[in-house]
């Protein structure tokens, strides 16, 4: 199911402008801190007045006060009832379901959430990752398709961050949902999301850009010069050498090695490529420590800082970057359209 | 106890719970309604319900006065209603007490409500709970420690009253004379045993009335 907006929202000077078509599957909203990301989300929930059609299965939820709109909404607090046990939130959630799950379908959501253990407690007796996960349950099992989530990380640590986003794809490819993050972290968006967005302009014209594929606007001038820049590839997986826990991944005519604990479950393993990892270089012959040396044409060349340009890598695969001094920018003489070979740490890789 | 103060007391809990429920009755829908609604409208609202607290009690028992007096406009009005007569009646005192423990009512659940995080009630919205679920699912079991509090300072204002009494009801026995103006008619008369008493039960009560408070400032 796809949503499709078309909204102006506008608080005190603060004016944005939305238009775009979410597809099923995550997409990331990116931007800069008071872009108006949460905004966004909050007119789409109705928290917010906003104008302008936001149909969802052709319906224009912007007809509907907030609580008929049937969305799930998770924010950087979960905001779990505190005077009800988990289990009671999730009953309170789904008596008032627009398509409240059955019992049948619960009981696979709080198994799917790994939330049986947790059903007894009271929010105060949750770790910020338990607590989130018990949101995204009860904002689920109420039935609704689209899932609005804003920044529902923030303040996890890293494991709890990777926990969550792991169980979110996973709701998120088994349900068939939409679901639009908000987000300020390039990583983020790369590990879990299909497609983004992003709020460019400043206020008081802010404009939501068109969701494409998530790598192409991470490869795009505005996030690639961010120092936390990077690229993520979905690749086939070609196989996995048990001794070295090493998993092979195919790119074009060849592979990249990346370290795995264990055999992937799936035929395809997405990686993030931070443009930090990469270096190049114009032949493949000389010894290296990394394992990874892909042949790749330059598509150009983005100045990101004082003395540091970002190169924007083109494969079979995709786009990647690498972050390069301008001096060896200029050792190399690089120009757009030359071929080159990128060495990646297999380490680097996630 | 003589059977008079006997009298007093019963009249004094009376007065006093009624007084609470109804000023709960009022102030909860009052309160929310506020907490939800920011406007300047609210903010006079807010301010209004300050002055019982500010104005010297014998002053709006003087200006109540005024106002059931059997020639007032208002008198008039609640006449046409087919309403009794509130000088020197226990009704009156109701409408009094309630006017005068008005901010002692509102002020606990007022802050009961803002203390409320937002993003439980917008996530309650979200799930489908419309304003009125939102009010009585969300709002009013989160208030409770605000709601005791409000109740328990409420009853012990009203048990106390002395000012407004004495303007608006005089001591009529059974209808007007509450406890403390009985207290004070006893001392009047040299009664010290007498006024031992009833000034021993005001205490006590207001140390238990006291105890609901201090789940307030639990975290």
């Amino acid at each position: 199911m796809s949503l499709q907006l078309d909204v102006q929202i506008q608080r005190g000077p603060f004016r944005l402008h939305a238009q775009g078509q979410f597809p099923t599957g995550i997409t990331a909203i990116m931007g800069v801190s008071g872009a108006g990301k949460t905004s966004l989300l909050r007119g789409i929930a109705g928290l917010d007045p906003s104008l302008g059609p936001i149909l969802l299965e052709g319906q224009d939820l912007n007809r509907q006060p907030v609580h008929r709109r049937g969305i799930g909404y998770l924010s950087q607090r979960g905001a779990l009832l505190p005077h009800l046990t988990v289990e009671q939130n999730l009953r309170f959630a789904q008596k008032r379901g627009t398509r409240p799950y059955t019992e049948a379908q619960s009981a696979e959501l709080i198994a799917e959430l790994d939330l049986r253990p947790l059903l007894a407690r009271r929010p105060q007796q949750l770790s910020g990752g338990e607590h989130q996960r018990a949101a995204l349950a009860r904002a689920l099992i109420g039935g609704a398709q689209l899932l609005l989530l804003d920044e529902p990380c923030a303040g996890l640590d890293h494991q709890a961050h990777n926990a969550f986003l792991s169980y979110l794809r996973k709701l998120c490819s088994h349900h068939q949902l939409t679901a639009v993050m908000v987000t300020h972290q390039a990583w983020e968006a790369a590990r879990c999301a299909d497609f983004a967005a992003e709020i460019t302009g400043q206020s008081p014209h802010a404009f939501l850009g068109p969701v494409a594929a998530i790598n192409q606007l991470l490869c795009e001038d505005s996030l690639a010069t961010r120092r936390d820049a990077l690229a993520c590839l979905d690749l086939p997986v070609a196989g996995y050498d048990a001794n070295d826990h090493l998993l092979s991944l195919r790119c074009g005519a060849e592979t990249i090695a990346v370290p795995l604990a264990r055999p992937p479950g799936t035929d395809t393993q997405r990686i993030l490529i931070t443009a930090q990892s990469v270096s190049l270089s114009r032949a493949a012959d000389q010894p290296s420590s990394a394992l990874n040396r892909i042949t790749t044409t330059l598509d150009a060349l983005i100045p990101a800082a004082p003395g540091e340009v970002v190169a924007r890598l083109n494969t079979a695969a995709g786009f990647f970057l690498a972050r390069l001094t301008t001096r060896s920018c200029r050792t190399l003489a690089l120009h757009p359209g030359d071929t080159l070979i990128a060495q990646i740490k297999a380490t680097a890789l996630s | 106890m003589s059977s008079a103060d006997w009298q007093a007391t019963v009249l004094t809990l009376q007065l006093a719970g009624l007084s609470t429920l109804l000023l709960l009755l009022l102030t909860l829908p009052l309160a929310w309604y506020l907490h939800q609604h920011r406007s300047r409208w609210s903010r006079l609202v807010d301010g209004l319900s300050l002055v019982p607290l500010i104005l010297p009690p014998t002053v709006l028992g003087y200006y109540l006065l005024l106002a059931f007096h059997p020639d007032s406009a208002f008198t008039r009005a609640t006449q046409v209603l087919g309403l009794p007569s509130l000088a020197f009646s226990f009704s009156g005192l109701v409408i009094g007490s309630m006017i005068y423990s008005l901010p002692f009512a509102l002020f606990p659940l007022r802050q009961a409500f803002a203390a409320i995080d937002r993003n439980v009630l917008e996530g309650a919205a979200c799930l489908g709970c419309g304003p009125a679920g939102r009010f009585f699912q969300v709002g009013l079991p989160l208030a409770l420690p605000g709601i005791a509090a409000s109740a328990s300072l409420c009853f012990a204002h009203t048990l106390g009253e002395f000012g407004v009494v004495l303007m608006l009801g005089g001591s009529i026995p059974g209808e007007t004379r509450v406890l403390s103006i009985a207290l004070y008619e006893h001392v009047e008369a040299f009664e010290f045993a007498q006024a031992h008493q009833l000034a021993a039960m005001l205490a006590i009560s207001a140390w238990l009335l006291s105890l609901p408070l201090l789940r307030l400032r639990r975290p």
